[in-house]
């Protein structure tokens, strides 16, 4: 795993000089709450509960970037909810992908991808999420994670609700992140 | 060590986010909204009223525009409306004068957004580019006034900023009536200046026609230069030529008044001693004078003046001799009138004890006998004598000189004299020579 | 010997720049006492930040120069990120409802990256490298190399010239975050260090300054027409449109104006505009010395040595008062006028040039002395080689 990583933070290390679609960016990056999101199948209702709970308590107006292939299900489901209007799905395209990240608040993985946490940190996009999976393990001390259990959803809501009103926590985050990639990074270009 | 420290910070962080997420579901349940658009980043906010200036002042250049119509007009300029504007700051104005110009455009006004401080500095900006004497003078009075409304609005924003919403409200009205009026006064203005620039052009339009019809004058000036060079020059000949004539003619004129001069200095001599011939020879005389000097006794006493019009020197001495001041003036022929009448005219008011003319008739000859009793009457005392001689040496002379003297009588002379009021009686010498004596005092 | 990183945008002979003199200036004068390596990107031009020079080590006067390639020019993505920049981070830099920016950091990143030069191998480098050396000293905050590669070598181990203007770019947060924590840090002037202290909200460190050539010119330039002198890059960004819309405005009055240096803003061609470009230093002291006046309208400078080259050489200056340091630089030296708005610029050209010669001797005479008094080659060495010892000295806490 550690190898396949080590390419995907060279590849994320690339994403760092790939321009991103500067429509998008201009439609999601706004002064409200904005997050994106990696999640696989387990993992929407928690998303969803979770972004409920910042709707419900935090902010209201807020949008959620639902990055990979789960993003179908959570427009679904947040369909569903009636909550519909603030969720979308950034399909593939790493222009997209970047404007989603650059507009958001921190990328929230529930499950998820590890190409899509490594692209987070290493364009110094702060990660929370579920401490589990791949994706989990991937970010390590880089991300600031909570357990799989009730308190989950609302534990990732108030995160991000810190995250916005912590420069000095961002910066930890974001420091640690790039320190995380690069390291990953190196070890793909030295077994190269 | 810094890791642990870090690491540290961070498990503090994630108790204060456990402590938060405890209590979210405490937290009042939010109104449900839109996403929010990406008015943010466009840099709009749409629900915000008011601005400092400063906020508004300190972007630089482009982001100054673009910033300022965000919040002013609640919209992104147009890339013309952009340009405009960084193009008016571009010609020196300043921040304060573009957003002005933006806060009270028709649209600025819709918006109503309040800029705390903008006004005074809007209102010195623009004082500041008012660009006509002319236009200072003639809104002077309306301008005048614009300080003291700065000071008011300045006040009224002060206390705005200070958050008295009572008195804010009291004082919105008025405000805006003011900033109405502001801008009126600037509308009104930006109208004069149009109306000054038309006329400007107009003015430069008929400096340009002046300009062609001088130019065209010049050219017909320059064609007809020659002709008018020759016709100049006859002129100046005639001139010359008549200048000529007339020191001609003045040298012929002084030539006959000098003919006439000599002519009558000639006749003057002739007629002197024609009458010294015959007065030496007339045995009488003597006793004639003495005669008519005794009649003027009574008033000429040591001191008092005589005046005698006529030529006889022994008639003077014997006044002298006995202290009288007496004054001869000579027997004036025709031509000597003015100078007689100036003569008369420098003795003062009641001066003369006595005036004394021997031959009455010469002196006809340079003055009426009325204009000459009047003068009598002037000059003589109120116990004056008037003395009027009809010696016949004087006249004989004239006559012989060729001067024609008025036959006139005593009696008719008494006649006018009592017309001027004098009462007259004949002092005839013993040759039988008329006299008259007369005077105004009852005796 | 120790060796002493210097981390500069471009190092090249035929780059005109300020911070790049710097960085070369204090490589060289740091060269006689460490073991002084200058790392670099490949570019030569500071617009689009060309992958131009060949990568690796080069040695410049017996300095090794390691350049590291650039990935990619300056684009329209850029351009279009740069306007929202100036629209949308300065006005709310500091946010008043605690609400963070829209522009969130990773996105500010993404700024200065795309901003170039981009050399992601000086970045792995610095992170491989940097205990090879016993301190990195980082030149121009603005840029990619700083920004980047500072967060690739412990704080402890820096050495930051950040040569900051209040420039648009100086709110964006991530500036002051990042080099909170890079506490060695030399100012050019107290007015850039009042700068930061506004903008970042600190500002300690050194004020050190440049060493300014002071060899006075044995052949003043002599000239029939008096002419005002400019040199450096020309461009309205440096305010070079606004002295030409000024010198237009007098130009019946015999004055001519001289610039040396590179055209970027095309010049109009006038009878009394005199375009000589790139002249070497013999040549722009010679200039300088025979100017009727020096001219630097820039707003955005951080310390100009070519305006104290000009005040050495005894000529008279005129500055743009609207920039801070360069005010500073004629308070305390009084050694010329500046101005402020092009109305005032023209007054000061004009007085500039009445000025008879024993005033203009005088004022001279006022900036040499100045630049004598600080800018002395020995004096700003001793107190760099001083830097740098107490940065070697210490120890990461």
């Amino acid at each position: 795993m550690d190898a396949s990583a080590s390419s995907l933070a060279a590849a994320s290390g690339r994403l760092r000089t790939q321009e991103a679609d500067d429509a998008l960016l201009r439609r999601w990056q706004t002064r409200s709450t904005v997050w994106a999101a990696s999640c696989d199948d387990a993992g929407v209702p928690l998303l969803l509960d979770a972004f409920d709970a910042c709707l419900a308590h935090v902010d209201a107006a807020a949008r959620l970037l639902v990055l990979d292939h789960g993003g179908e299900a959570v427009v679904a489901e947040a369909q569903r909810r009636g909550v519909g209007a603030h969720v979308e799905y950034v399909r593939d395209g790493a222009g997209a992908r970047k404007a989603a990240l650059l507009a958001a608040d921190a990328l929230v993985a529930c499950g998820g991808t590890v190409g899509t946490v490594l692209d987070a940190l290493a364009v110094g996009t702060p990660v929370t999420g579920i401490d589990a999976g791949a994706a989990a393990h991937v970010a390590g001390v880089a991300a600031l994670l909570w357990r799989m259990d009730d308190s989950a959803a609302g534990l990732i809501a108030c995160t991000i609700e810190r995250l916005r009103a912590d420069a000095s926590l961002r910066s930890l985050l974001r420091a640690r992140g790039h320190a995380r990639v690069s390291s990953l990074g190196a070890s793909s270009r030295s077994s190269a | 060590m810094n890791s642990d420290r870090n690491d540290e910070q961070l498990e503090q962080v994630r108790g204060e986010i456990r402590a938060a997420a405890a209590t979210l579901r405490d937290r009042p349940r939010l109104p449900s909204s839109a996403p929010a658009q990406a008015s943010g980043a466009d840099g709009i906010e749409p629900a915000r009223r008011r601005y400092r200036i400063a906020e508004l002042t300190d972007p630089p250049y482009h982001a100054f525009v673009e910033h300022a119509f965000r919040a002013l007009l609640k919209r992104a300029p147009t890339a013309a409306e952009a340009s405009a504007q960084l193009d008016l700051l571009g010609r020196g104005a300043s921040k304060a004068e573009v957003l002005g110009n933006l806060r009270w455009s028709a649209e600025g006004r819709r918006q109503h957004v309040g800029v705390a401080g903008l006004l005074p500095r809007y209102i010195v900006a623009k004082l500041g580019r008012v660009p006509l004497l002319g236009y200072l003078v003639e809104w002077g009075t309306s301008l005048a006034a614009l300080p003291m409304l700065a000071r008011q609005l300045r006040a009224a924003d002060a206390a705005i900023s200070a958050g008295d919403a009572a008195l804010a409200a009291r004082l919105q009205p008025r405000i805006d009536e003011l900033r109405e009026l502001v801008h009126g006064l600037g509308l009104a203005r930006d109208e004069l200046i149009r109306s000054v620039d038309t006329l400007d052009e107009r003015l430069r339009a008929h400096a340009a026609a002046a300009e062609a019809v001088l130019g065209d004058l010049a050219r017909r000036q320059h064609d007809l230069e020659g002709a008018r060079k020759d016709e100049l020059e006859f002129v100046r000949r005639r001139v010359y030529v008549m200048n000529r004539w007339f020191e001609a003619l003045q040298g012929a004129l002084a030539e006959v008044e000098s003919a006439a001069d000599r002519r009558d200095a000639g006749a003057r001599e002739f007629e002197a001693r024609t009458r010294d011939a015959i007065a030496s020879a007339d045995a009488s005389r003597v006793a004639r004078l003495e005669r008519w000097s005794d009649a003027l006794d009574p008033a000429c006493v040591a001191g008092a003046r005589i005046v005698t019009i006529g030529d006889d020197a022994d008639w003077n001495e014997r006044w002298v001799s006995k202290g009288v001041a007496a004054t001869p003036l000579a027997t004036p022929r025709a031509a000597d009138a003015a100078a007689l009448r100036d003569a008369l005219a420098r003795i003062e008011d009641g001066a003369l004890a006595a005036l004394a003319v021997l031959a009455f008739p010469a002196l006809l000859r340079a003055m009426p006998a009325d204009e000459f009793v009047a003068a009598a009457s002037r000059v003589l005392r109120a116990d004056g004598f008037l003395l009027i001689g009809f010696a016949a040496e004087p006249v004989l002379a004239a006559t012989l000189a060729g001067d024609a003297v008025p036959a006139v009588q005593p009696a008719a002379l008494a006649t006018v004299l009592a017309a001027a009021g004098y009462s007259t009686r004949r002092v005839d010498a013993a040759d039988g020579t008329p006299a008259l004596l007369a005077s105004k005092a009852a005796r | 010997m120790r060796r002493v990183a210097i981390v500069v945008q471009r190092c090249d002979e035929s780059v005109v720049g300020g911070s790049e003199a710097l960085a070369w200036q204090y490589a060289r004068l740091l060269s006689t006492r460490f073991d002084v390596e200058v790392l670099s990107s490949t570019a030569t031009d500071y617009v689009s930040w060309r992958d131009e020079l060949p990568a690796g080590v080069r040695v410049r006067d017996g300095i090794p120069v390691r350049r590291f390639p650039t990935t990619f020019e300056r684009g329209p993505y850029w351009y279009g990120l740069h306007q929202r920049m100036m629209l949308e981070v300065q006005p709310f830099a500091a946010p008043r409802d605690g609400r963070p920016l829209a522009w969130r950091e990773s996105l500010q990143d993404e700024y200065v990256r795309f901003q170039g030069p981009c050399c992601p191998g000086l970045d792995d480098w610095l992170r491989e490298r940097h205990g090879e050396y016993a301190a990195v000293l980082f030149c121009t905050y603005l840029y990619p190399t700083t920004y980047f590669g500072i967060a690739e070598v412990p704080p402890h181990k820096t050495l930051l010239v950040p040569t900051l203007h209040d420039e648009p770019t100086a709110y964006l947060p991530v500036f002051a975050q990042r080099y909170a924590a890079h506490r060695n840090r030399i100012w050019l002037t107290a007015a850039e260090q009042r700068t930061a202290a506004r903008i970042w909200g600190y500002g300690d460190g050194e004020v050190l300054g440049m060493a300014v050539e002071h060899s006075e010119s044995a052949t003043p330039e002599s000239r029939a027409r008096p002419y005002l002198l400019y040199c450096g890059r020309i461009e309205a960004g440096k305010g070079c449109d606004e002295l030409v819309r000024a010198m237009e405005r007098i130009a019946d009055r015999g004055l001519s104006l001289v610039l040396t240096g590179v055209d970027n803003m095309g010049l109009p061609r006038e009878p009394w505009i005199e375009f000589l470009g790139f002249v070497d230093e013999r040549r722009k002291f010679e200039l300088m010395a025979g100017a009727t006046a020096f001219v630097l309208p820039s707003q955005y400078e951080s310390f100009s040595i070519v305006t104290l080259e000009a005040m050495a050489q005894r000529a008279p200056v005129i500055v743009n008062g609207r920039c801070e340091v360069m005010r500073e630089h004629i308070e305390r030296s009084g050694a010329g006028f500046h101005y402020d708005g092009i109305d005032d610029m023209v007054g000061k050209i004009l007085l500039a040039a009445s000025l008879d010669a024993r005033e203009r001797a005088r004022i001279g005479g006022a900036g040499r002395d100045y630049v004598l008094a600080n800018y002395r080659e020995e004096r700003v060495r001793a107190r760099l080689v001083e830097q740098v010892e107490r940065v070697i000295g210490a120890r990461a806490e």
